[in-house]
């Protein structure tokens, strides 16, 4: 999901593919819930 | 669970996701002169379906920057007392070269923050926006500081195991966080320079970002030759906990590719020096390499995905994959 920080760059500056903006969207709406998901299993180690 | 450096991923990979909501608004949103606001999106004039689009990443902005805030505020009281104690340092200091450049981590988090209150807090509040330049030279002191802190570290990382060569069978992509930290130390100041509006400041930021981008650049290929060579040698994946680790890749490629785009920026306003053919190459090729890498790994982490993660107990390299 990392990628998505320079695929806006890309998308913004070079190629303003539609495609492009849902997969960077897409991307930061996945990276969200990894997120909560990684935390929750790290909230539930650091309780333990 | 003891505290760990590593513990300051937490907050890293919240400021990772709130940059990539504020990247997307900032080229999808029409605005004006700047980084794209809150008040640029025109809520009262939105279509539903544009509002279901803007709405979560405001959300997401919003509650991970708070999240970024709170975990650093919690986590550098934590490092403090660990430092002091000295008990805890030591023994980490002398574990596993791979696990010892975790030391970074707090370095590479403290960078994100410094890039979340740049972007996050003037798009929220307004009034900072339009006072910004007030910040730059306090932003660029503190990078300094930043980049003084990630020098030393990795000087003593580096003596460390000049002295004693490291046993080559234990190194794993976590060695890689080093060069992370300096990718995102060099993210920082290349915003400040872009930000600043005095040549002084915007000419300290971009000096320290090319050192930084200079040390990680040669960590990176150094590091990166190295951990090929040992991957092929292995002919077997790490144990399954390590794995993600190989997800590093992606945002250093991002990161470098980034900074040396506004390296070439910041060449281009104050310099008039126009690099716009080389920053398209560096910007597209760096994208393809992070894709490319993240799409080999998904590949190559099948197993770890499909019978592994969903049960895992946490792992420090699972924030890679954020």
């Amino acid at each position: 999901m990392g990628s998505q920080v320079l695929g806006a760059f890309v998308f913004g500056l070079y190629l303003p593919s539609p495609a492009l903006a849902v997969i960077n969207y897409a991307s930061v709406i996945l990276a969200a819930a990894v997120y909560v998901l990684i935390f929750s299993k790290f909230y539930r180690a650091a309780r333990a | 669970m003891k505290f760990t450096p590593f513990n300051f991923q937490a907050p890293l990979a919240a400021g990772g996701v709130t940059l990539m909501a504020f990247n997307w608004l900032n080229f999808a949103v029409p605005h004006g002169e700047g980084p794209v606001a809150f008040v640029d999106i025109q809520w009262t004039g939105l279509s539903v379906s544009q509002a279901s689009v803007y709405g979560p990443l405001v959300a997401i902005m919003l509650v991970l920057a708070i999240a970024n805030l709170a975990l650093m505020g919690v986590f550098t009281r934590d490092l403090a007392r660990w430092l002091t104690g000295g008990e805890g340092y030591r023994e980490f200091m002398s574990g596993p070269p791979s696990r010892v450049t975790g030391i970074m981590v707090p370095i590479a988090a403290t960078a994100m923050t410094i890039a979340i209150l740049f972007a996050v807090v003037p798009f929220f509040f307004a009034p900072t926006a339009e006072r910004i330049q007030e910040f730059v030279v306090p932003g660029v002191a503190a990078f300094v500081g930043l980049l003084a802190a990630a020098l030393v570290l990795e000087f003593r990382l580096l003596r460390g195991w000049l002295g004693t060569p490291p046993d080559t069978g234990g190194l794993n992509f976590v060695w890689l966080l080093d060069a992370f930290a300096f990718g995102l130390v060099s993210l920082a100041g290349t915003g400040l320079a872009s930000a600043a509006g005095t040549p002084v400041t915007a000419t300290v930021a971009a000096s320290g970002s090319l050192i930084a981008l200079v040390v990680g650049s040669a960590l990176l290929a150094w590091k990166l030759i190295v951990l090929t060579y040992v991957q092929l040698k292995s002919r077997a994946l790490p144990e399954l906990q390590l794995q993600p680790a190989f997800f590093l890749v992606v945002p250093i490629a991002c990161l470098y590719g980034i900074s040396y785009f506004r390296a070439t920026q910041y060449l281009h306003r104050w310099y008039e020096i126009d690099l716009a053919l080389p920053a398209r190459i560096l910007v597209v090729s760096s994208y393809a390499a992070a894709v490319g890498w993240a799409l080999v790994t998904v590949y190559l982490l099948g197993r770890y995905f499909r019978s592994y993660f969903r049960t895992s107990q946490y792992f420090p390299t699972q924030w890679a994959m954020v």
